[in-house]
């Protein structure tokens, strides 16, 4: 019997309430400290429903983000922001981080925050669960997303990158982490995995091939989450226990949970697996609340 | 002074008055006909007033949002929330649920009142079925193809209804932009791109279509399938991706190198460039504007084939900021047209 375990991770849809208090902080019709409390109350509730239904591993809801970077970039750059750019192709935007100097971990001040940066809040609100991952965007991909000054040398901003993480490690003392590639780029963690120390990582990386990325040694459980079936058997090959993206976070379309089971089972017995996680191909902020809600529900039978 | 070059023109949507967009979802009726013909009297006022040569039909005050609107006068679409597209900034995405069919005009009443009411050039942009299929999540059709030549059907029809009412009255040539923002998100779908918007303008005639496409990736994927798109001209986004340098220099003009592409695949269609970015607060200087144009002349060696417009809707902008923007963009026009 195949042991299939769930995963939720990424930005959550912000639900109607938290849409329209944001709307009325940025008309300053609500002031920073406000939506902040808001925002951490909202995201704790979204953990209590990730809980509840049954999902073995979930991230922060990170709903005050922004978009996969803002967070991190406002952290760690001084004048962070370019223009809008596309995400991947869909019809969702992000803002690109621009990077005039080597990062440094800073402090996000919550009357800082403005629309452009990120929003009041927590960076990560923990419900202190053996079920909850701290979300990180992958090196590879901020680096990629980002504009970089002509005079920056690439590798070492994102070495910066690498000693800001690592004071994150420290400073959240993440057990479990969930690791964010959308545009992965070379193998640059060859010889870094050490800076996630003992913690489990999830890492989800879009476009997997075999020595597409540089193999974890010597360091806590790690999984490969392939984005779809064709990439699974180098999440196998180089997973404890791999991961595979069965869900569709791009269509409003309800799966069947057994057809989810029968799915990963199927996978998982065709390479003598004896244990699979199973997550959704994308966040689920492509998707209106409500759907996601039941999305979740969904997920959480899945698993075990 | 040549005014027949450089015509500046709108792509499509301008903020709505505070009055109309605070019950824009909570009124129907005569009350809300009344509040947008309101809106659309005011916002034509602020275009002659900013110069523009096409005011386009007055900032889409009869829409809220380009797709919604459209799926909205739709059977078989279903609508579960709003989804984001960035930040605080969301659009409500329909699911197709059943077979698409369209359950009545959703540009007549506007066409109508911009056709009674304006003086100067029209052009009435419509959202192109690519888009609207890239941008619904498709529950019912076998796969993407079939929905986006379900949503060409669709648009065919509605755009002959449209020429119908133009041409009762009219009898200069009824200006259309086909909107597909999503055009080149997906370039393995560029064929797909061709064949859905050829199909929704099939057998119209008499009429001059343009393509609205922005932020793109690369635009030179649109150049390139450009002969077989049967349209007349492209109106495009420069402006976001562009510096705010001064400069008619490759160095500080990077963002408008895309035109020399333009000019040597495609040079048959005319060219709407975007001048001015509608996700930022700052009033681009004439001079920077000047900038830009004179850039795009020199790429492109003929200035009639240029027409200058903002990079997209400025409904993301406040009416000050969006009325600075385009009167800039006018005084910038008028200052080169006079070299002509």
């Amino acid at each position: 019997m195949v042991k299939i375990r769930s995963i939720e991770y990424g930005l959550y849809p912000r639900s109607e309430h938290v849409r329209l208090s944001i709307s009325k902080w940025e008309r300053n019709a609500l002031d920073h400290k406000s939506l902040g409390k808001l925002m951490d109350a909202e995201k704790k509730e979204i953990l209590k429903l990730f809980n509840k239904s049954g999902i073995n591993f979930y991230t922060d809801p990170l709903i005050n983000w922004q978009d996969i970077l803002r967070m991190v970039a406002s952290l760690s750059l001084d004048t962070p922001f370019e223009k809008i750019s596309r995400y991947r192709e869909t019809n969702t935007f992000y803002r690109q981080p621009l990077v005039e100097s080597y990062p440094r971990l800073g402090e996000i001040r919550e009357e800082e925050s403005t629309p452009d940066s990120h929003l009041p809040g927590s960076m990560y609100v923990s419900d202190n669960s053996d079920h909850y991952m701290y979300f990180l965007p992958g090196i590879e991909s901020f680096v990629s997303m980002s504009f970089l000054s002509p005079e920056l040398n690439r590798e070492r901003v994102m070495d910066s990158f690498l000693e800001i993480y690592l004071d994150l490690i420290k400073k959240h003392g993440m057990k479990r982490i969930l690791l964010f590639e959308p545009y992965p780029d070379s193998h640059f963690y060859e010889g870094n995995w050490d800076i996630f120390g003992s913690a489990q990582v999830f890492y989800v990386r879009y476009g997997l091939t075999e020595g597409s990325f540089s193999e974890r040694k010597d360091s806590g459980p790690f999984s490969l989450i392939a984005s779809n079936e064709k990439e699974f058997d180098v999440a196998a090959r180089h997973s404890e226990v791999p991961g595979i993206a069965l869900m569709n976070s791009q269509n409003t379309y309800l799966e069947n949970p057994e057809k989810l089971r029968k799915s990963a089972t199927k996978m998982s017995s065709s390479l003598k697996l004896d244990e699979i996680f199973v997550t959704h191909t994308e966040y689920f902020d492509f998707l209106p609340h409500v759907i996601a809600n039941k999305k979740v529900e969904i997920l959480g039978k899945v698993g075990d | 002074m040549n005014n027949d070059i450089l015509v500046t023109q709108e792509i499509g949507s301008f903020r709505k008055p505070q009055y109309l967009s605070s019950v824009f979802r909570k009124t129907s009726g005569p009350e809300l006909s009344r509040l947008k013909e309101k809106a659309t009297l005011e916002t034509l006022e602020l275009f002659n007033r900013a110069g523009l040569d096409n005011i386009g039909v007055a900032g889409e005050m009869y829409r809220w949002e380009m797709y919604e609107h459209v799926a909205a006068s739709l059977e078989g679409i279903e609508f579960f929330g709003p989804v984001r597209s960035f930040d605080n900034r969301y659009y409500r995405k329909g699911s197709v649920v059943s077979e698409i069919k369209r359950k009545n005009s959703f540009h007549d009443d506007e066409l109508t009142f911009i056709m009674n009411n304006a003086a100067r050039k029209i052009k009435l942009p419509i959202t192109g079925p690519y888009t609207m299929a890239d941008w619904s999540f498709n529950e019912h059709y076998k796969d993407k193809r079939e929905l986006a030549l379900a949503f060409a059907d669709i648009l065919n029809e509605e755009i002959r209804h449209l020429y119908g009412i133009w041409s009762k009255s009219k009898s200069e040539v009824f200006e259309v932009q086909i909107d597909e923002p999503a055009a080149t998100t997906h370039p393995s779908e560029m064929d797909l791109v061709v064949e859905s918007v050829n199909r929704s303008i099939e057998g119209i005639h008499g009429c001059e279509f343009s393509i609205h496409v922005c932020y793109s990736t690369d635009y030179r994927m649109l150049f390139e399938k450009g002969s077989e798109l049967k349209l007349h001209g492209y109106n495009l986004e420069f402006a976001n991706r562009d510096t705010n340098e001064l400069g008619t220099g490759s160095e500080h003009r990077k963002a408008f190198a895309e035109l020399k592409d333009y000019w040597d695949i495609d040079n048959t269609k005319f060219i709407g460039i975007g001048v001015t970015d509608v996700h930022v607060d700052y009033i681009e200087p004439i001079q920077l504007i000047e900038d830009r144009i004179r850039y795009a002349i020199d790429a492109i060696q003929d200035p009639a084939m240029i027409r200058v417009n903002p990079d997209c809707g400025l409904r993301t902008r406040s009416r000050d900021v969006g009325y600075a923007k385009l009167k800039n963009m006018v005084d910038a026009v008028k200052q080169i047209r006079k070299e002509y």
